[in-house]
């Protein structure tokens, strides 16, 4: 029991990180939580979907690196959209503005998907055929295995381009301070374009993976998952990459061991108890630095 | 070299640079003396394209700059070290050198160039490192000058390099900067520490709440009764 609890919620967790990924990169460079991140999330399910429906080939390693490939670079190139549409006319506005925009995004793309691909759920084809394992009581099917190795690869991945790269550096450098980034020749709105792009593309990934997991998607999948990394994020302290890895993690966890342990209803409810007490307690996240105003 | 005519900056209502002109040739170190509020980081900020001007132009080496980003103008070697030194924090001191070089291309030579940097001042070379934001006042200003050279600038302004910083450290910058210009840089210096700004400049300007009031060689403004008033503390 505990162990698949374990599985199920490391499964789950690495969802969820990949998808808190994207709140947290875009709070480290503006300070600003992007509401829009859920729809970017189902955004990369459908476009994932769309590559899995016309590619006519068999199950195969090209076959997954094109779903995954669309997935993401669609979600990337949609989410540097809204920033460019939606947020950098108001990036000096009061910091309502934005978060409002946001939330018209959301609902513009939810509503797009809705009228253009359908209100139905639809269903994720199962190409790739998943085996189950059985041992000590415990299942462990391939498809977990994938989710989790797939999350983690492109987390090292993440952690490679912003440690050893210029243009990672460059972001975490506009990330603590744009005015000196911009000393610096770095120009800050093609870094914040990009930082949208990559976590854009993490989100989208993190949907393909949700429509994979679940085997179907739905114009408004983004909500609860988007609560969810959200609160990842937080936990982790928002901003902080690391900690939006290990707050995905975590909180897939507490919510299959709540539903497991405590009852299926409670794996909604895990999450926003999460949120309030860590809000409350340590509102700076587990990993916290101080919550520190930048300039 | 650089040739600022009728500039105007304002916050707002608030105006706080009016109507200066002003002028660098190329290898002078030129300073800017003024006390506090007066519009000194006004001035290179707007030279920087970091706060937007209201009126006038700046042109550095027949370029318009003042239509320019500000990353574009530093692209054009007009590097600015600002005040209170602004490491990046999270940044090993390492990855600050390399930040300043983030215009060049070429990795080799960033690297070369950062080594280079860690001789001219080898307390970097120790702290390589180590966070920035856990280096000392001293150490960090050091860094700042550092990371501003990475950008090989044409034009090098300092905002305030000697603030909070000890007596043997003030001196030790100022003779970094005398340095720096020998190297052919030109320079543009803003201190409140007028004495020893007016004796290393070749001239200056001083700035009175956004109005350039005095402008002269540097030797001959030591002299200056008024100035010797205001700003060297010598009753006349
Ligand atoms: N961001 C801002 N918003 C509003 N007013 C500002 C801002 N920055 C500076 N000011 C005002 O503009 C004027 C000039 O400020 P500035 O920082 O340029 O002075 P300074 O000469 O550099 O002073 P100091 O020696 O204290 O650094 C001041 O009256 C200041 O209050
Ligand atoms: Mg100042």
């Amino acid at each position: 029991m505990f162990i698949q609890q374990l599985i199920n919620g490391l499964t789950l967790g690495s969802i969820y990180a990949l998808f808190a990924l994207g709140y947290t990169m875009v709070y480290g460079v503006l300070l600003m939580i992007n509401f829009a991140h859920s729809e970017i999330f189902m955004l990369g399910a459908y476009c994932g979907l769309g590559m899995l429906c016309v590619l006519p080939m068999a199950a195969s390693g090209p076959a997954m690196f094109a779903v995954f490939a669309a997935a993401m670079f669609g979600s990337g190139a949609v989410a540097m959209l809204v920033e460019r549409v939606a947020y950098r006319p108001l990036r000096h506005a009061p910091r309502l503005s934005p978060l409002i925009s946001a939330i018209g995004i959301s609902i513009f793309l939810q509503n797009l998907i809705m009228l253009t691909v359908g209100a139905q759920s639809m269903p994720y084809p199962e190409k790739f055929p998943i085996r189950q394992f059985e041992f000590w009581g415990v299942t462990l099917s391939t498809l977990q295995i994938f989710i989790f190795f797939l999350a983690v690869i492109l987390m090292l991945l993440l952690n490679l381009f912003l440690r050893k790269t210029k243009m990672g550096k460059a972001m975490q450098a506009t990330a603590q301070n744009h005015l000196v980034s911009q000393l610096m020749g770095i120009n800050v709105n093609t870094i914040i374009a990009l930082t949208f792009f990559v976590g854009g593309g993490l989100g989208g990934a993190a949907g393909v993976l949700n429509g994979l997991y679940y085997g179907s998607i739905k114009y408004n999948m983004g909500f609860f998952p988007g609560i969810k990394a959200f609160t990842a994020a937080v936990l982790g302290g928002v901003g902080n990459i690391k900690g939006a890895m290990a707050g995905g993690f975590i909180l897939g966890i507490l919510e299959v061991f709540a539903a497991g342990y405590l009852s299926s209803e409670y794996k909604d409810v895990i999450a926003f108890v999460v949120l309030i007490v860590v809000l409350i307690i340590k509102p700076g996240g587990l990993f916290g630095e101080q919550v520190t105003e930048k300039i | 070299m650089l040739n600022i005519e009728n500039l105007s900056v304002a916050y707002g209502k608030i105006a706080a640079i009016k109507e200066v002109s002003l002028h660098l040739d190329a290898g002078e170190i030129v300073a800017i003396i003024g006390a506090n509020g007066a519009g000194k980081s006004t001035l290179i900020n707007a030279v920087s394209g970091v706060v937007p001007v209201q009126s006038g132009t700046v042109r550095f080496q027949d370029a318009e700059i003042h239509k320019m980003p500000a990353w574009k103008i530093a692209r054009q070697g007009v590097v600015q070290i600002p005040e209170g030194r602004k490491v990046f924090p999270k940044m090993t001191v390492r990855e600050n050198l390399e930040m300043g070089a983030y215009a060049e291309k070429n990795a080799a030579d960033t690297l070369r160039h950062a080594e280079e940097m860690e001789t001219m001042f080898p307390v970097l070379r120790e702290r390589r490192n180590q966070l920035a934001g856990t280096l000392s006042g001293g150490e960090q200003q050091m860094l700042a000058i550092a990371r501003g050279l990475m950008a090989r600038p044409k034009l090098l302004m300092f905002d305030e390099p000697s603030m909070g910083l000890s007596p043997v450290m003030v001196e030790k910058v100022f003779q970094i900067i005398r340095t720096i210009h020998q190297q052919g840089i030109t320079v543009l210096l803003v201190e409140q520490n007028a004495k020893k700004s007016l004796q290393i400049a070749e001239r200056a300007y001083v700035l009175e709440t956004g109005r350039i009031t005095l402008a002269d060689t540097g030797a001959n403004l030591l002299e200056n009764a008024l100035v010797k008033r205001a700003y060297l503390g010598i009753a006349s």
